[in-house]
């Protein structure tokens, strides 16, 4: 007979009674917690700007820099009276911190802004005489592979980046892919003067590459996280969560630039070494994370497709206190257009929801529903300048449900919608519905809507976070003929015939063959780090900050992958535009992508 | 809020009930057995899901992927008892329990590893179809998740009344040293348990899967409110964990529809909040007399 004891083997008493009570309290604390962040999900205190969506352009308050003043346009600037931001870039904040120690530093003295222009006046007069007619990235064999950040930080100097090896990174590691072929199509076409405000221009789809002559050398001008040989960059990804099913795959195009650059030997002969880190999407997270990239001393915070961490980092004011440069963003949230530190390249959602509300409106919609997601901050914000336009516009918002991700059923809300529309087996009573949804979300609202005309809308619009073969495969019917907006040219014909998009589509196809290229996340952060690395090249070798953010204060950025991308000093919505595609799905499968013949349509407000 | 309203909501919580009683149940069993709140029971739901996707990917029929995925859930709360709980059993309750956060995380990661973080579509174990109610549709798969949960709740009401194995596992639960003295291998039984727990947990992913995105984040976290059930209705008691689960459905399904509340962000959560407070200020005492005097049913 055995006795070896089990657990309780004095009894069940033996489980104290403190150790039940403390478990109750563990779960009901996290449920309490749980609503305590839904319920009041702005844990700064700060409330986000709604006057900036204000479709009549009649009050442009001020942003997260609480200037409390719009500033006028800039002589010879592209964007309309309804400009949303009010800072004036100043860039007062740039460290020029001195590299030093360990043969790798320059010693050069910060500077001031004319020694920037200078230095940047002679940088792009250089790069225009030795590059003009040239691509961007030159080819190679061989060459140096892609570091995994995971071991390739560098220590070397007190400027580098502090790798203590507690992130885990989620990156993807790609050995050098030998047959890199370059094909860029463009020309650096570098225009500027001294003070570097002129418009300067570039163009390319590999990013940049190494100016003819351009060497780092000790007497450099650059920043921390700059090195001889390196420059340290970082980035919150999305690997898990709500997020993860248009998210999760950024971290392979941006390493498809860098791998490329990396290969062709770096920048001005500097490596770019990225490290990610995943956040989830969660937004307290990812706001410590950046912290602590910026106290490690990251250069730079490419891309960043994690918008909720970064989101809260521009509203606390973490990134324009650091004055470190966030190249690329994927345009989720209005924040990011209002720190003068960010340049998103994408659409902002505010821009899509706007576009889709007219287009819609212009073909005859004059009843229109939402549903839209109301955990993550570009739910709010989109819907709420959607409602605005279409009340602008003189339409009737009937339906408007928003869902909490990450449900199994959404039984309730679907009765709510489909009531408040007026949906029966014979028609929608709600001429136009927009999605503002993640993926996984997107695909339980349709199983609660299994019905016909059942959570749709006589047409029925898809932000930019539907746009994924993914989903549009899981979708199937129940999506035939949605219209999904997105401020890319994805590879679709007859886009994907340009030589920009094909190249895309190689890129990151090397790096993971089976990727969902048409994800247009992952087609944003490709070009995000493509205009970043470019805004480094043009400031090689005297990689500073500050360089930096004079670069892309006056760069008109050409790509096959999008419209010309402008940022100025008071404007960030370098991308205003979005075009649209439309689902085709019969017979039970997902047949392809149309495109719809739009063009870029603009946002009315912008 | 009319009587049909109300009504109407009780309908369409009915998925909600049957996916979070049959995890609570699985939660229950493994609790009277080990008396270890298995915070790892969202992953021995999911894993089974994968498994019987990738089963029928390779072509295998349903008939023969179905067991083997539920076997595998099995076979996964056997491994995790022995391997993350049993050891902790020196050091406490506590930290077997932490031991079932190591397997939550570990398993987490391996399954995005595997399967990546994209949304799958689990295998359908009911035909496609739907039924309407009130502008809204419940699928079939939805309704088998109910019905599902009232079988197994039966035959496991069954078996633990009417069986020697079930009285075997009551006892044994009971009162370990009394069944080790009449010839019952306490342990044996402590293990048969957690491959119940985990086979339950396995047909509750199985068949979730089917009806929500299989995700290696998004479906474990379903569990949560299962263990919410579980503190309602009560830690050693499986009707109990039905009636709870019921609770926390309707209120998760219920709440959408009271007037206000669609638009207040975080309603369900807060509402579950507020019933787990007045929870514990009420029963939490009342939770030890529970196991005492209740048997595993």
């Amino acid at each position: 007979m055995q006795t070896n004891g089990s657990p309780s083997t004095q009894g069940p008493q033996s489980v104290s009674a403190g150790y039940k009570t403390a478990v109750i309290f563990v779960v009901g604390a996290l449920f309490g917690a749980v609503a305590a962040v839904e319920v009041f999900p702005d844990r700064g205190g700060q409330q986000p700007n709604f006057a900036l969506m204000d479709v009549s352009g009649a009050t442009n308050q001020g942003g997260g820099q609480g200037n409390g003043q719009a500033a006028a346009p800039a002589p010879g600037s592209d964007f309309d009276q309804g400009d949303d931001s009010d800072f004036t870039g100043d860039s007062d904040q740039d460290e020029m911190i001195v590299v030093e120690g360990g043969g790798d530093g320059s010693t050069a003295p910060s500077g001031d802004g004319s020694q920037q222009g200078s230095q940047q006046g002679s940088q792009q007069g250089s790069q225009q005489g030795s590059q003009s007619g040239s691509d961007t990235t030159s080819t190679s064999e061989g060459g140096q592979t892609s570091t995994d950040p995971g071991s390739g930080d560098t220590a070397s100097g007190p400027s580098a980046p502090d790798s203590s090896g507690d992130d885990s990174s989620s990156s993807d590691d790609s050995s050098g892919d030998d047959t890199s072929q370059g094909t860029n199509s463009g020309s650096v076409d570098v225009t500027g003067d001294g003070s570097g405000s002129g418009g300067g221009s570039a163009s390319g789809s590999g990013g940049g590459g190494a100016p003819s002559g351009c060497k780092p050398s000790a007497n450099d001008n650059v920043s921390t996280g700059v090195t001889a040989d390196t420059i340290n960059v970082a980035s919150t990804v999305v690997s898990d969560g709500a997020g993860a099913s248009l998210l999760s795959s950024s971290p392979v195009g941006m390493r498809a630039v860098l791998n490329k650059v990396n290969r062709d030997g770096g920048v001005c002969g500097r490596r770019i070494e990225l490290k990610t880190v995943n956040d989830s999407w969660d937004a307290a997270k990812g706001q410590q994370t950046i912290k602590r990239f910026i106290e490690d001393g990251y250069f730079a915070l490419p891309v960043v497709p994690s918008s909720e961490g970064l989101g809260q980092a521009i509203l606390a004011g973490d990134i324009k206190n650091a004055g470190i440069p966030v190249v690329g963003t994927d345009g989720m949230r209005i924040d990011q257009y209002n720190d003068p530190w960010v340049w998103p390249v994408a659409t902002a959602t505010v821009s899509t929801m706007r576009i889709i509300a007219k287009h819609a409106y212009d073909n005859g919609a004059r009843t229109f529903g939402i549903v839209w997601d109301n955990r993550f901050r570009f739910g709010l914000e989109g819907a709420d300048a959607f409602k605005k336009q279409v009340q602008a516009m003189g339409g009737t918002v009937k339906a408007d449900v928003p869902i909490e991700p990450d449900r199994t059923s959404y039984g309730s809300e679907a009765t709510s919608f489909n009531n408040a529309c007026d949906n029966t087996s014979s028609g929608s009573g709600c001429d136009a519905v927009v999605l503002l949804l993640v993926p996984s979300t997107a695909e339980t609202w349709k199983g609660s809507n299994s019905g016909a005309n059942a959570g749709r809308g006589k047409a029925t619009y898809g932000h930019q976070t539907l746009f994924t073969d993914d989903f549009a495969t899981m979708c199937r019917d129940w999506c035939n003929g949605m219209m999904v907006f997105t401020g890319y040219n994805p590879p679709i014909p007859p886009l994907d015939k340009k030589a920009g998009v094909a190249q895309y589509v190689q890129d990151v196809r090397s790096e993971r063959s089976g990727i969902d290229f048409r994800n247009q996340f992952l087609q944003g952060a490709y070009l995000g780090m493509q205009v970043f690395v470019e805004s480094v090249a043009r400031c090689s070798p005297n990689v500073n900050r500050a360089c930096v953010q004079q670069a892309l204060n006056s760069m008109d950025y050409q790509s096959d992958l999008a419209s010309t991308l402008s940022w100025r000093a008071n404007s960030r919505h370098a991308n205003k535009t979005a075009q649209g595609f439309r689902v085709e799905a019969t017979g039970g499968s997902f047949n392809g992508w149309q495109y719809m013949q739009t063009g870029f349509l603009k946002d009315p407000a912008l | 809020m009319g009587l049909i309203d109300v009504l109407v909501g009780l309908v369409l919580s009915l998925p909600l009930v049957g996916a979070y009683a049959i995890l609570a149940i699985g939660i229950v069993m493994i609790y009277r057995a080990s008396k270890v709140l298995n915070l790892a029971h969202g992953v021995m739901a999911t894993f089974p899901a994968y498994a019987l996707y990738t089963l029928d990917g390779m072509g295998m029929p349903l008939f023969a992927a179905l067991p083997l995925a539920i076997f595998l859930g099995g076979a996964l709360g056997w491994v995790v008892q022995r391997v993350f709980v049993r050891p902790m059993r020196k050091l406490g309750e506590t930290a077997q329990t932490v031991g079932t956060v190591i397997v939550l995380g570990l398993g987490i990661a391996i399954m995005a590893t595997i399967w990546g973080a994209r949304p799958l579509t689990g295998v359908a174990l009911f035909p496609e179809g739907y039924i309407t109610v009130a502008r809204s549709t419940i699928r079939y798969g939805e309704l088998g998740l109910f019905a599902t949960m009232l079988v197994l709740f039966g035959a496991l009401s069954a078996l633990f009344r009417f069986t020697d194995l079930g009285l075997l596992m009551r006892g044994s639960a009971q009162n370990p040293r009394a069944a080790s003295l009449m010839g019952v291998n306490p342990e044996l039984m402590t293990s048969l348990t957690w491959i119940m727990g985990g086979a339950l947990a396995g047909v509750a992913g199985i068949m979730l899967a089917a009806v929500a995105p299989l995700h290696p984040y998004i479906l474990p976290l379903q569990a949560l409110p299962a263990f919410l059930a579980v503190l309602l209705g009560g830690l050693g008691s499986i009707v109990g964990a039905v009636g709870g689960a019921a609770v926390v459905g309707v209120a998760l399904g219920m709440v959408p529809l009271i007037p206000g509340l669609l638009h207040l962000q975080g309603a369900p959560q807060l509402m579950l909040a507020v019933l787990a407070m007045v929870v514990m200020a009420t029963r939490g005492e009342r939770v030890v007399a529970t196991d005492v005097r209740g048997g595993i049913v």
